[in-house]
């Protein structure tokens, strides 16, 4: 981009060259992880055996989310990977609250960012321990309330309804992978690329330094590091890398907040969730979320 | 059809939904605004303390860096009390209170830090952080010579054994480095040899020397990674290359000898020699005596201090350097020069004759005392502490059949180190054509403020 605009002899200002700067790196660093979470739900629906993944699951609901939300165990993709392979369990056959669970909990305790947050922070403060218990203490509970919902179909967008409702063709699995890479890619790129572009946008407007004059104070330094989570929109796996200068300016809790909010909530996550749930449920399940990641932190705070 | 989510079976109201999601709601505001409360009323909250142990007891100026869970208001030293008390100075920034020790901390011993009156940047509710922490007993080096080998050895003043570093055959001196020793070997010819010895790995560099020199002298700054020696030719010839030739070797650099030079720009011909206790310069005795305070790494930075006869000790503080002249013992202040005659304080057993003398950080003085038995022709030497107004002995050995032969202060003043001969009538000399021993020197450690002996090693040439 830069040489592009180098060599034509054109100079964008300063301030739509940080734009690009931020969008694209949230691109970059996003992509690798969405493929590799389109290419696991394709595994999810074409290829694993019909009834695989509930043959191991128990039939009591809250112990099945339980069971479910220790999935990401197993599955090294972050936050954005997550939402096509959500899809992929629905139409797989598991509920939207079941689905819900997974997808708050997997990119919080997937390997690599439990190993990098232990990079970054060890044991201090409990940082570590609240991130992966508040996380999957969150996923639990917004999928318990989600299971409340009478209509589960009433969850989800129309178009993702259609896209579950689709009658199979009649192919080999190999053309269904390549039909099913495609249709989800055009579903998902989009909204990543969108949300890129909001995230850019936000840390262009709002000066970091505004939000870090409240970094000692209990409360605002919560709501600020939500805020930074959200805006800033970057990957679990590397999130506490990214987080790691704060912790002399903030308190902990209000790390700890920023590393259980961001992977489920952030501008990029919801533009990408909404290919798949309703505006109401994204509203009710920030809300739940960010008092929960609240909560995480507050505690923190007092206990650590 | 291919299989789609699942609807739950089970019969669902929008009622029952929408009453449990309010009520999750509330209850979550309602918490969180409950932690908020205790959060503003707790105040700052200490998250971890840290400090290097055996650092403060070795070195002043150390720091004990307390890391609070918030970004705090500016801390003063007022608002830290330390017991045991230690002079210490306070800054802070972000949530980091950095307390720092003016002086070196004692061994072993328990320290408990109070800061009172923390609040945040918004002088929220004021709250007293406490750290306590124990100090460490660093390692301590000597050499212990025996058959076949000698042996550089470690220990603590602490209960546990000593440990073998460096083991060869005939090591007459050593320094200790940072991270390294320099040993010095004599071989059968009475010519000596430099090592580098790596104290992480047991790597071993050897030192390329002029040929046929003997190395005598060797000293190093605690923690310093430049060492200094005196090179003299072996041979008779009438006008040896080197003669007492000082010469310094910095392992952060080339790793060649390099000679320290004087005022006329040749190489400094030293009587004696020894470092300032930050090893930035040193004070070195010439043949002609005049004592000099030279920057070995700075061309031209020679300042004369003055004539003497012999330089004796410099003080852990770097203010004080004994020295001698026809008529005794001098203090001499490096600041500006000014000197008083020592004179032992009185003394229980007589008027002893004073000796080796080293300044401690309050002022008091460790010295070697020699005085004449009632026989009088036996004399007994005896470590005392000098307080100005009266000598206290410390150390003396048994029936006084021994002979103390050299003391070495601990770097916090706690503790001295002397170097003693048991019994004079049974000694045997290990035959070392330099630095010559008695093979029975022991070294004893003595707490100054008690006077009791904490430990004793077989060995000599102490470093702390």
């Amino acid at each position: 981009m830069r040489a592009i605009v180098e060599g034509s002899g054109f100079s964008l200002p300063n301030q739509v060259q940080d734009l690009l700067t931020l969008s694209i790196s949230v691109i970059i660093e996003s992509l690798p992880f969405v493929i590799l979470g389109i290419l696991l739900s394709i595994v999810v629906q074409v290829w694993l055996p019909e009834g695989f993944l509930m043959r191991f699951l128990p039939h009591n609901g809250v112990l099945r989310r339980a069971g479910i939300s220790l999935f990401g165990i197993f599955l090294p993709v972050c936050e954005c990977g997550n939402v096509p392979l959500t899809r992929g369990l629905m139409v797989k056959g598991f509920t939207v609250a079941e689905s819900i669970t997974f997808l708050l909990a997997a990119p919080i305790i997937n390997p690599i960012t439990i190993i990098t947050t232990h990079q970054a922070f060890g044991f201090d403060n409990g940082i570590l321990i609240a991130r992966i218990v508040g996380g999957l203490a969150i996923a639990n509970i917004v999928g318990w309330v989600f299971s409340l919902h009478p209509s589960q179909s009433s969850l989800l967008t129309p178009s993702f309804i259609a896209e579950c409702r689709r009658p199979e063709h009649p192919d080999t699995k190999r053309h269904k992978s390549v039909d099913l890479f495609v249709r989800e890619s055009s579903a998902i790129m989009p909204a990543l690329f969108i949300g890129a572009l909001v995230a850019g946008a936000i840390q262009v407007a709002v000066p970091r330094s505004v939000l870090i004059t409240l970094g000692s104070d209990p409360l605002f330094s919560i709501l600020a590091m939500m805020l930074l989570a959200f805006v800033i929109a970057v990957c679990s796996n590397v999130d506490a890398f990214f987080i790691l200068p704060f912790a002399n300016t903030f308190m902990p809790g209000s790390i700890a907040t920023f590393l259980v909010f961001g992977p489920i909530i952030d501008v990029k996550m919801l533009a990408m969730l909404r290919t798949t749930f309703t505006t109401k449920v994204l509203v009710q399940m920030t809300v739940v979320v960010a008092l929960l990641s609240a909560l995480v932190g507050l505690v923190v705070n007092y206990v650590a | 059809m291919r299989p789609i989510f699942t609807e739950d079976a089970r019969p669902r109201s929008a009622a029952r939904f929408t009453r449990t999601l309010t009520a999750l709601i509330v209850v979550l505001a309602v918490l969180c605004g409950l932690f908020v409360g205790l959060g503003y009323l707790q105040g700052p909250k200490l998250s971890k303390g840290t400090v290097d142990t055996d650092a403060v007891v070795g070195q002043s100026g150390q720091q004990l860096r307390l890391f609070v869970n918030q970004v705090v208001a500016p801390v003063n030293a007022k608002q830290v009390t330390i017991t045991p008390n230690v002079a210490h100075k306070v800054t802070s920034q972000g949530g980091l209170i950095a307390v720092q020790f003016d002086a070196r901390l004692k061994y072993r011993t328990d320290y408990h830090v109070r800061v009172s009156g923390v609040t945040s940047v918004d002088r929220g509710t004021p709250s007293t952080l406490e750290y306590s922490f124990t100090t460490g007993s660093p390692n301590i080096y000597y050499l212990d010579r025996g058959s076949p080998n000698d042996r550089i050895m470690r220990a603590r003043l602490d209960a546990s054994p000593p440990t073998v570093v460096y083991s060869t055959r005939r090591i007459q001196d050593f320094a200790l480095l940072e991270g390294a020793l320099a040993v010095v070997t004599l071989s059968e010819h009475n010519e000596s040899s430099l090592d580098l010895v790596s104290l992480s790995d047991g790597a071993v560099e050897h030192v390329a020397l002029p040929n046929h020199v003997v190395i005598q002298k060797v000293d190093a700054a605690a923690g310093s990674s430049t060492f200094g020696f005196t090179l003299t030719s072996t041979g008779d010839s009438i006008r040896p290359p080197y003669s007492s030739t000082l010469f310094t070797l910095d392992l952060s650099g080339s790793h060649t000898i390099k000679p320290v030079v004087g005022l006329n720009g040749k190489p400094l011909l030293v009587l004696d020699w020894e470092y300032m206790p930050d090893g930035s310069s040193l004070l070195a005795l010439t043949h002609d005596r005049s004592l000099f305070m030279v920057d070995p790494k700075t061309p031209g930075s020679v300042l004369p201090l003055g004539q003497f006869n012999e330089l004796g000790s410099i003080s852990r503080d770097g203010k004080i350097a004994t020295v001698s002249d026809a008529f005794g013992l001098i203090s001499l202040k490096l600041d500006n020069l000014r000197q008083e005659r020592l004179v032992p304080s009185p003394f229980d057993e007589g008027e002893p004759y004073l000796g080796l003398t080293e300044y401690l950080p309050g002022g008091e003085r460790v010295e070697k005392l020699l005085s004449i038995e009632p026989d009088g022709i036996r004399f007994a030497s005896t470590v005392a502490l000098d307080n100005g107004k009266k000598s206290q002995v410390l150390y003396r050995t048994p029936n006084d059949d021994g002979s103390i032969q050299n003391f070495s202060v601990s770097p916090n003043g706690q503790y001295v180190a002397v170097e003693v001969i048991p019994n004079v009538t049974t000694s045997m000399s290990d035959g070392y054509y330099y630095d010559s021993h008695s093979t029975s020197t022991t070294t004893v450690f003595v707490d100054i403020d008690s006077g009791n002996v904490v430990k004793s090693v077989e060995g000599f040439d102490l470093s702390w």
